[in-house]
């Protein structure tokens, strides 16, 4: 990096939070996407350390002034490349903001800032009695990340909503150099109101999608529920896809539970203490599990626990267990997230166990869940290599995981095989497995956009083009010398150095 | 090495286990530094450049791959998620760094002591055991032979005392390997130099295997996971067992309390998980054990505790080579024995026990440091 920037960098800063040193830029040239399926690597020209939002201005007055491309990242934790830059620029590492700024719990928020993680901002809001709706991701991954720019993976449903209805006022470093106010953070007159999504035109939902395109987060306010007095979490198990599949209908469509989770294949990993035990547990044990968490006054417990019962046996279910530890029970299953878990250990066993091998994230109607799951067993079955139980030595090779949005119109399904992405029997399948899958899959109505995990890419989707269409739109207004993370997430607005 | 997904896990105390977000953190180097190579998921990628020839091995990599305390949280969580290991990928980097450029000079000055005086500190070798009570007279040859360790040896010689007595009031015939004690090369081993704590390590099991010795017990964790991991080290495996001294004594204690023949100590001590001993080794209880048999005695636990507890911060040769850093990282633990409650931390470590008394003055916490032995001698 040139001398003149990295001297300004560091009179920003402080030169003991900037480097360019190749060892210490090297730690940011992969993320879960790298590792996930694709094998770009590529280190950031800088690491700029900002300790407060003005800080945060005078970088990116920097980065305008000599026309670097500047990305941001939170907990580093994401699974689209959103950190990785094309070429050279400078990467804002947030790991000095990390505070959580205000607990109001009169009106049941918090204000934080990029680095908080998921567990710490749950830890403090659970203290005084209040949960946050936490997205898909693990817990050490930033809360302010993955509300405020994806907070739309539905793992809490009815009566909760997405995730990102909680982010309630965001504040924003456009590459001006000046700050952007939304929400409740924009409303300066009065301290003390609360006003979710005033005064107006509100432009919270800005970063969705398009993380780093109009500029850098630098805090949000979102809003936390208050725990409810009763709360009791189901583990309901079927035998066949069928009967999991029409009795996750029925859920969905009473609107009952505030977390529920559709789990199949692997998910006993989730709760063993030994991989050997999650093997047995997966031979003796249904083949898919309902994660149901019902939470209220005792009478709305009682009253859903009855609806819950009930379908049960109407689809020859069984009730795996109804006794598990409180932790989040919003959000059903995955540490961090939740984690009903039986033991430590157990809890420990998150998707990473197996890594995300060739599969599908994205959204389907509750209807084409079961065609969508025999699809995809089929394929996997069908495969040269993966069907060939000598050279797939995976005791269960294939993973489900299903939540409905908010109504039960329709639900975001998850399926994974069990296989380190990075090796080479997975290199050699995912290419030919994937064109395979995406065909087999719009053949049946299911396309998926989750950012680059999805199936359907944002060309082939009918809604998707429009908001890209107004994204673009902003990125010319607020960006308009493509200096924020250039080539990623809107290609085609061209980089202008 | 590719294994690793960057999922973060190698910094965080297990979310259900959190009770406060300002204890939330783990890993010292990474939290002192804040920069990614500086946590295991960052020194991952540049493990994986070094291998590719995309980096140099030069001294810019001093402070990266050792102001690590090798508190091996990052490893538990690893094994568990990933079956990744970044502090045995981390040792083996150092290896190759000593292999490629030396040792560090912090580090030159112990492993010359080593070899040339059998310990780590710059003490004669024949001042091993001056610290021995009058009136105790341990023989050379016993089935109990206790490893005293040079920390104890020479720089925190009341724990050695404290445990000799003990062991003694506890009626436990035990032996001392008197001027056949040599360092157990943990130092070394934890450093990249694998040849020094090799030929120090051999020395000591050649005498105990000559001595027919059945048990050895340690006060050190350092010393105790040294000897246990001896296999990983193309060591022939010890045909003795290996015990911390207070998983010998923890039934002998609760049976003095049951009998009532402890007496009373009315105070509240927090207790701190040396890594050796806990995360390493998974011994948690004997010393909590053998603290809450005493009377009177009100145990706290810190917020980050068992295999969450936060490192002193002097392990892996940081104490030699980043004094500074092991400062800061034992003033962190030291905050949470301000929360508890408490002015008085023990720990069953002389090494934790240096380190973060050194701490506590030099941040005028007046924070009192005492090790396990230290508080059970009294009540015996």
């Amino acid at each position: 990096m040139e001398k003149t920037v990295y001297d300004r960098l560091a009179d920003v800063v402080g030169s003991e939070w900037v480097s360019d040193e190749p060892e210490i830029t090297v730690g940011y040239s992969r993320d879960l996407a790298t590792y996930a399926r694709f094998g770009r690597s590529r280190s950031p020209a800088c690491i700029v350390m900002p300790g407060s939002t003005s800080e945060v201005q005078d970088i990116m007055n920097v980065a305008r002034r000599f026309k670097l491309p500047i990305v941001a990242i939170g907990t580093a934790l994401n699974i689209s490349a959103a950190h990785i830059l094309h070429a050279g620029g400078i990467l804002l590492d947030f790991k000095r903001m990390d505070k959580i700024l205000e607990i109001d719990e009169e009106n049941c928020t918090a204000t934080i800032q990029p680095y908080v993680t998921l567990a710490r901002l749950s830890c403090e809001m659970q203290k005084r009695n209040m949960f946050i709706p936490i997205p898909g991701a693990p817990s050490t991954a930033s809360a302010l990340s993955n509300l405020v720019v994806w907070g739309d993976t539905h793992k809490v449903t009815g009566r909760i909503d997405f995730q990102y209805m909680c982010v309630v006022g965001v504040e924003m470093v456009l590459p001006d150099g000046k700050v952007l106010r939304t929400g409740s953070l924009a409303d300066v007159y009065t301290d003390e109101s609360f006003w979710p999504h005033g005064p107006g035109p509100d432009l919270w939902m800005l970063q969705r999608w398009v993380p780093n395109s109009y500029g850098v987060v630098t805090a949000a306010t979102v809003r936390g529920y208050p725990l409810d007095a009763e709360f009791k979490p189901f583990w309901v198990a079927f035998e066949d896809i069928e009967d999991a599949a029409a009795a996750y209908i029925e859920y969905c469509r009473e609107e009952i539970t505030t977390g529920s989770s559709l789990y199949g294949g692997f998910k006993y990993h989730y709760f063993m203490d030994t991989d050997e035990c999650g093997w047995r547990a997966g031979r003796i044990h249904p083949k898919f599990m309902l994660c149901l968490t019902l939470q209220g006054t005792k009478r709305r417990v009682e009253y859903e626990e009855n609806t819950l019962r009930r379908i049960v046996d109407k689809y020859g279910g069984r009730v795996l267990t109804d006794r598990l530890p409180f932790y989040q029970m919003f959000v059903d299953s995955h540490i961090g997230m939740a984690g009903s878990f039986s033991s430590d250990l157990g809890a420990t066993k998150y998707i990473f166990c197996f890594g995300i091998g060739p599969g599908f994230i994205g959204p389907i109607t509750p209807g084409n869940l079961e065609r969508t799951w025999k699809t995809y067993a089929r394929l996997i079955a069908e495969d040269p290599n993966m069907g060939d139980p000598e050279e797939w030595n995976f005791p269960f090779d294939i993973g489900l995981i299903g939540y409905p949005c908010p109504g039960g119109h329709y639900m975001m399904i998850e399926l994974f095989a069990t296989v380190f992405p990075n090796e080479p029997l997975a290199k050699k399948i995912n290419p030919r497995f994937y064109r395979k899958l995406w065909k087999e899959l719009e053949r049946i109505g299911v396309s998926g956009e989750h950012g680059r995990l999805g199936t359907g890419r944002s060309s082939e989707l009918g809604v998707i083009p429009t908001y890209y269409k107004l994204a673009e739109g902003f990125k010319e207004i607020l960006d308009p010398e493509g200096i924020m993370h250039p080539g990623e997430w809107l290609p085609s607005v061209s980089y202008k150095r | 090495m590719l294994r690793c997904p960057k999922c973060g896990f190698c910094r965080s105390v297990l979310p259900m286990a959190m009770r406060e977000a300002k204890f939330g953190a783990q890993c010292p180097s990474g939290e002192r530094w804040k920069f990614e190579s500086y946590y295991a998921s960052g020194r991952t990628e540049v493990g994986i450049a070094l291998l590719e020839g995309r980096l140099k091995w030069t001294d810019k990599l001093n402070r990266i791959l050792f102001a690590c305390p090798t508190c091996g949280l990052c490893d538990w969580w690893c094994e568990n998620i990933s079956r990744h290991h970044p502090l045995k990928m981390l040792e083996e980097l150092r290896k190759r760094y000593v292999e490629e450029l030396g040792p560090l000079p912090g580090h030159k000055r112990f492993l010359d002591n080593i070899e040339e005086r059998h310990n780590a500190y710059v003490e004669p070798h024949e001042e091993r055991f001056v610290w021995m009570p009058e009136g105790i007279k341990p023989p050379a040859k016993a089935d109990v032979m206790y490893f005293v360790g040079c920390t104890s040896s020479y720089r925190e010689i009341e724990i050695a005392q404290a445990t000799v007595e003990v062991l003694d009031k506890l009626g436990v015939d035990f032996g001392v390997m008197w001027g056949e004690e040599w360092c157990c090369g943990s130092p070394a081993f934890r450093t990249g130099n694998i040849d020094v704590a090799k030929k120090a390590m051999q020395h000591n099991l050649d005498y105990l295997k000559k001595i027919g010795a059945k048990t050895l017990i340690t006060e050190c964790p350092g010393c105790y996971r040294a000897f246990k991991d001896v296999a990983a080290y193309d060591l022939p495996e010890p045909e003795f067992e290996i015990l911390h001294v207070t998983e010998l004594i923890e039934d002998r204690v609760k049976e003095l309390a049951k009998d009532g023949k402890l007496k009373k100590i009315e105070e509240k001590w927090a207790y701190h998980d040396p890594c050796h001993l806990g995360r390493h080794m998974m011994v948690y209880e004997p010393p909590r054990n053998v603290l809450k048999a005493i009377p009177g005695l009100e145990l706290l636990e810190l917020p980050r505790n068992r295999q969450n507890a936060w490192c002193c911060g002097s392990g892996g040769g940081v104490k030699a080579s980043y004094p500074d850093f092991a400062i800061w990282a034992a003033s962190e633990r030291l905050d949470e024995v301000d929360y508890v409650g408490t002015k008085s931390l023990t720990t069953p470590c002389p090494f934790c026990r240096r380190n973060l008394r050194d701490a506590s003055v030099a941040g005028e916490r007046r924070i009192e440091v005492r090790d396990v032995m230290e508080i059970l001698l009294r009540a015996l």
